[in-house]
């Protein structure tokens, strides 16, 4: 901690220097004069935040917002680190809950106890708040959650004969009774080699992959609740009835109605929207089919706002990132750059539920089906600080498994060792 | 070296009737192997061509027509709406990187060869006091791989502000060791030292007698160096891929690997990629064939040597 | 290589030897600032950088603290068997792909340099081209035609049915010697012409005359006499093979048995930029850096030896 504590201390003062320095020398340009806005930088490969930077500059005068698009979330990691050795990192960054505890170790967020420990706490129910405070310091603003749901094609599971499946058992018949149906057609298509779907089908099924023991963290992913969940996925792999083919290929069947149903989280309805416009009205959202058949889902993605380690300017960040996350403005104008966010604070995600056109799920209220499924998420799921190496490995693994010399349940204790021995290797404690 | 000796031996024994023999015995045999090495080389032409070909023919179908249609055949000619796309997308974004591959690969091969020569040329003209032993420690830099210096340089180059900028990448490519040795190769091949002690003697400054009486006769060593340096610049990824984080610094290959990263999450980036890299490589095909005859002959003899 | 040129070596004349010695280091002063600031310098702080462990502690949010750690950083590459697999992956691949390739550059060049081939300057340039495309270029149009329902190859190998089969070892092998075979073989083969143009006609006129097979002459008289230039294209190929990265970052999702750290080079760059240990992946770089250095050396031994 007294690291922290003195950093924030220097960069304070560096910032204040910073701040003298441009007031001292201030000449014509408008950023140096005291009134003008506080200029600040962002980052992000999130849908519509070049809306939201738009909406914000022209709403208010104090904070002037340059944006900077990352191309995909694998970008922003690597870059992100490189950033901040290098100095030249954006104040306000993305970083997806996976994320946060890493990036918090490894120095790129900045402890915004602070800033924004009171923002957190009283604008974002518990469950959210266990994913960006760790340590006794809040790291980062919620966004939004990636609800896992299915979305599926009514038309064709009509066509098919299929009911909305509730439990995982239904969701393998249903999968057979398609591919014999049409050997061109297939339910879904497979998770291998998306680790975080494999962190999120486990998370549904009661896993904890990682939790806080005192001072040292548990590591716990070669676990019975996981195996059970990959189990379902594995067996459905084996037995050739799910598309296993590369992303483009499988857009093109996607495209030609040969792939019935997508298990994503509820950001995913964007990409439904952009990719196959065609197919307007003929989707919709159910929640996730469960072991048990009681509800219960996870999350697969989702998102919260930081300040990076190296910027002065954490309060001015800070205010942008309350106005994105928490406002109805903020979340309407992320909604008009066609995203389909799902935000965890309530006044924003009223907000984008009414601002949000139901046409392409036709008329279905996907907001209600998303708050089903935020309400049965289990509790208690915390991503650890080596989630990189846990993901790496697993998509290595899953070389073997695409291979079919290995299953799904098999990379498990190999990422359970990979990720114990690198917190061991940065020396964090771990029981 | 013996075998000349051997066929000759052989010969000496001439008979009558071995040369209509001969005629009968080799007329079948040139006429096959003539075809024989054709087809070969043909055959080796087509493999060559393929990827090509198919990136012509891919570049011309929209995303859906990719994926949707065999690879060879035509679908809807898209050539022109791609080529539209390609050069507005993101406000140009490709017209930028365009740009970036001239200043590191056109203009930073130009400086490279510049200073190669500078110091070729006086490795092999001068003499100095432990000139050996300098050119052996030169030597062994050839063998330094780029994955050794990248990550310190990277580092280093943090600490005084050169990470995400142009010159990051740029300033690293230009010393290069393989460079000096070729220059100190060309240099003695085409320059004979006693015109430059001539012009010495007529009181020419060193950089005159440089600029003026090396440099052209140095000219296809020069060219040759030039397209070298070009490539290697050309097929840099390591450096950029660690170096720079804001796409309007991206070479236009490190951009295409970016768009070909997204293309599997977002698919339409795909027909993006594919005329992106066929529009990428057609100035350097015309560039490397207007300039063959530097490097079918000078390559060669200048690596030989 | 470097004996050819010390021996052209004039003695040096005393009397303008200060002068000498002054300008000689203006004109390669260029090259050594820029060759000490980015090749050196970066060297030097690489081998510090080796001794130190960027390590946190309890938790792992009260920042991070550069510590000695000596050579354990040294001790535990040779312990990591994910490091180490990255050489046998090289090893193998350098083993189909260097003899594939510097056989068939051989092959085409002699039998371009044979009197029978037609349009050779044609050929030539086709060849030639490949060498212009980039390494990732050449790997995003292959990973195109390897995928199944957008390649015309996939199709043709369908269509015989040979089937298409990206798992699996050998298939990552051959998909990526196809890649650098195609990528680099034009280039040799118009190295090798070139010297073949150089070999005295005499010497080959006199051998074909009476009949030795026109095949017989080529392989046992022409190839040995450039087997200067084969030795100087392996040397060379076997460098860069070792330095893969570029073609199998982009296979990765293709061939399925290439994974994040499949060689040397994209281990370290993964140890480096994606988990940070920089203290690691300097030390790894260090020891993949002395490889190469002494296979070079190996290589320029045999090749004197062989030429010998």
């Amino acid at each position: 901690m007294r690291s922290i504590r003195r950093s924030t201390f220097l960069s304070a003062a560096a910032g204040m220097i910073a701040v003298a320095v441009l007031s001292g020398c201030g000449g014509g340009t408008a950023a140096s004069t005291p009134e003008g806005p506080v200029e600040i930088t962002f980052s992000s490969w999130l849908k519509g935040s070049k809306n939201v930077v738009d909406a914000y500059n022209a709403a208010q005068s104090e904070v002037h917002v340059t944006f900077s698009e990352v191309a995909t979330s694998a970008d922003n990691y690597p870059q992100l680190t490189n950033q901040v050795k290098a100095k030249t990192a954006p104040d306000v960054i993305t970083v997806e809950y996976p994320r946060v505890s890493e990036m918090a170790t490894q120095g790129v967020l900045k402890d915004i106890s602070k800033e924004a420990g009171e923002l957190v706490s009283t604008q974002f129910a518990p469950s959210i708040t266990s994913l960006v405070n760790f340590g006794g310091a809040t790291w980062g603003v919620p966004l939004d959650a990636g609800v896992l749901q299915m979305y599926y094609r009514a038309d064709l599971f009509e066509k098919y004969g299929i009911e909305v499946p509730k439990t995982w058992a239904e969701y393998s018949a249903a999968a057979a009774k398609v591919a014999a149906a049409d050997p061109k057609v297939r339910l879904a298509s497979s998770p291998v080699g998306d680790p975080a779907m494999y962190a999120a089908l486990a998370w549904q099924n009661g896993a904890k992959w990682g939790s806080l023991d005192g001072d040292s963290w548990n590591v716990d992913i070669d676990s019975d609740a996981t195996k059970a969940a990959l189990k379902v996925q594995q067996d459905l792999v084996s037995a050739k009835l799910l598309w296993t083919e590369d992303a483009p290929v499988l857009a093109q069947k996607q495209a030609d109605g040969q792939l019935l149903s997508v298990i994503s989280g509820s950001w995913y309805g964007a990409s439904l929207n952009t990719a196959f416009a065609d197919q307007s009205g003929k989707w919709r959202v159910a929640q996730l089919p469960s072991i048990t058949g009681e509800p219960s889902a996870a999350m697969y993605g989702g998102s919260s706002f930081g300040i990076s380690s190296t910027s002065e300017k954490a309060e001015a960040g800070i205010k942008f990132i309350k106005w994105m996350t928490t406002t109805p403005e903020g979340i309407k104008a992320r909604i008009s750059g066609k995203s389909t966010v799902f935000p965890v604070n309530e006044t924003a995600r009223t907000a984008a539920a009414a601002a949000f056109d139901t046409a392409y799920f036709g008329g279905q209220d996907i907001y209600e089906v998303a708050g089903k499924g935020l309400a049965s998420i289990p509790e208690g799921w915390v991503w650890g600080p080596a989630t990189i190496t846990t993901f790496t490995t697993l998509v290595d693994e899953a070389t073997k498994v695409k291979a079919g010399t290995s299953t799904l349940q098999d990379g498990l204790p190999v990422a359970q060792k990979a990720t114990l021995a690198d917190l061991k290797n940065r020396g964090i404690s771990v029981k | 070296m013996s075998s000349p000796t051997i066929t000759r031996a052989r010969t000496g024994t001439p008979a009558p009737e071995l040369p209509a023999k001969r005629r009968i015995k080799k007329s079948a045999p040139v006429w096959s192997s003539k075809a024989a090495v054709n087809i070969m080389l043909v055959l080796f032409c087509l493999y060559t061509l393929l990827p090509l070909t198919w990136l012509l023919v891919a570049s011309t179908k929209d995303t859906s027509d990719l994926f949707g249609t065999p690879g060879f055949s035509f679908a809807e000619n898209n050539f022109f709406t791609n080529l539209t796309e390609l050069f507005t997308w993101e406000n140009g974004t490709y017209l930028r990187w365009l740009l970036n591959t001239v200043g590191y690969a056109v203009f930073g091969s130009v400086c490279s060869v510049f200073v190669s020569f500078l110091a070729g040329y006086a490795f092999d003209k001068f003499d100095f006091p432990g000139k050996e032993r300098w050119f052996g420690f030169i030597l062994v830099g050839v063998l330094i791989p780029a994955a050794v210096t990248t990550m310190p340089l990277y580092l280093l180059a943090a600490n005084v502000g050169l990470v995400n900028t142009f010159w990051g990448v740029f300033l690293p490519s230009i010393a290069s060791p393989f460079g000096v040795y070729l220059a100190r190769v060309f240099c003695n091949g085409y320059v004979p030292k006693e015109l430059i002690e001539a012009a010495r003697l007529d009181g020419a400054g060193e950089m005159r007698i440089f600029a003026t009486i090396a440099a052209p006769l140095m000219k296809p060593g020069i060219v040759t160096l030039l397209l070298m340096a070009f490539s290697a610049s050309w097929n840099n990824i390591f450096l950029p891929l660690v170096m720079l984080t804001d796409n309007q610094l991206f070479p236009i290959a490190l951009g295409l690997y970016s768009w070909n990263g997204r293309s599997e999450a977002e698919p339409e980036f795909a027909h993006l990629t594919i005329i992106g890299s066929l529009i990428a490589i057609i100035p350097v095909i015309v560039l490397f064939m207007s300039l063959q005859r530097f490097w079918k002959s000078g390559l060669g003899s200048g690596a030989l040597k | 290589m470097v004996g050819a040129i010390a021996k052209t070596r004039t003695p040096t004349k005393s009397g303008h030897s200060r002068r000498q010695t002054r300008i000689a280091w203006a004109f390669i002063a260029p090259f050594f600032a820029l060759f000490f600031a980015f090749t050196i310098a970066p060297i030097v702080y690489s081998a510090y950088l080796s001794l130190f462990s960027e390590k946190s502690s309890g938790l792992g949010f009260g920042g991070i603290k550069k510590t000695f750690v000596g050579v354990e950083n040294y001790l535990r590459a040779f312990q990591d068997s994910v490091f180490l697999t990255g050489f046998v992956n090289v090893a193998m691949y350098c083993l189909i792909y260097i003899p594939v390739m510097i056989m068939l550059a051989l092959i085409i060049a002699l039998l371009l340099d044979s009197a029978v081939a037609r349009a050779k300057s044609v050929f030539r340039v086709v060849f030639y081209m490949p060498t212009i495309v980039p390494g990732l270029i050449a790997a995003i149009i292959w990973t195109y035609l390897y995928t199944p329902g957008v390649s015309p190859v996939v199709d043709l190998f369908e269509m015989t049915g040979a089937g298409w089969d990206m798992g699996g070892q050998l298939a990552a092998l051959f998909s990526l010697s196809n890649i650098t075979i195609w990528l680099h073989t034009g280039y040799n083969v118009i190295l090798f012409y070139a010297a073949l143009q150089a070999v005295p006609r005499e010497v080959l006129e006199a051998a074909t005359v009476d009949g030795a097979g026109a095949i017989r002459t080529a392989f046992a008289i022409k190839a040995r006499m450039i087997s200067g230039a084969v030795g100087l294209a392996v040397l060379f190929t076997v460098v860069g093979a070792m330095q893969l990265f570029a073609e199998p970052l982009l296979l990765q999702g293709k061939a399925t048995a290439i994974n994040s750290t499949w060689t040397p080079n994209m281990f370290i760059y993964q140890t480096a930029f994606e988990k940070h240990d920089f203290g690691y992946a300097a030390a790894t770089a260090l020891i993949f850096a002395s490889l190469i250095g002494l296979l070079s050396w190996a290589v320029t031994k045999i090749g004197n030896k062989a030429q010998a």
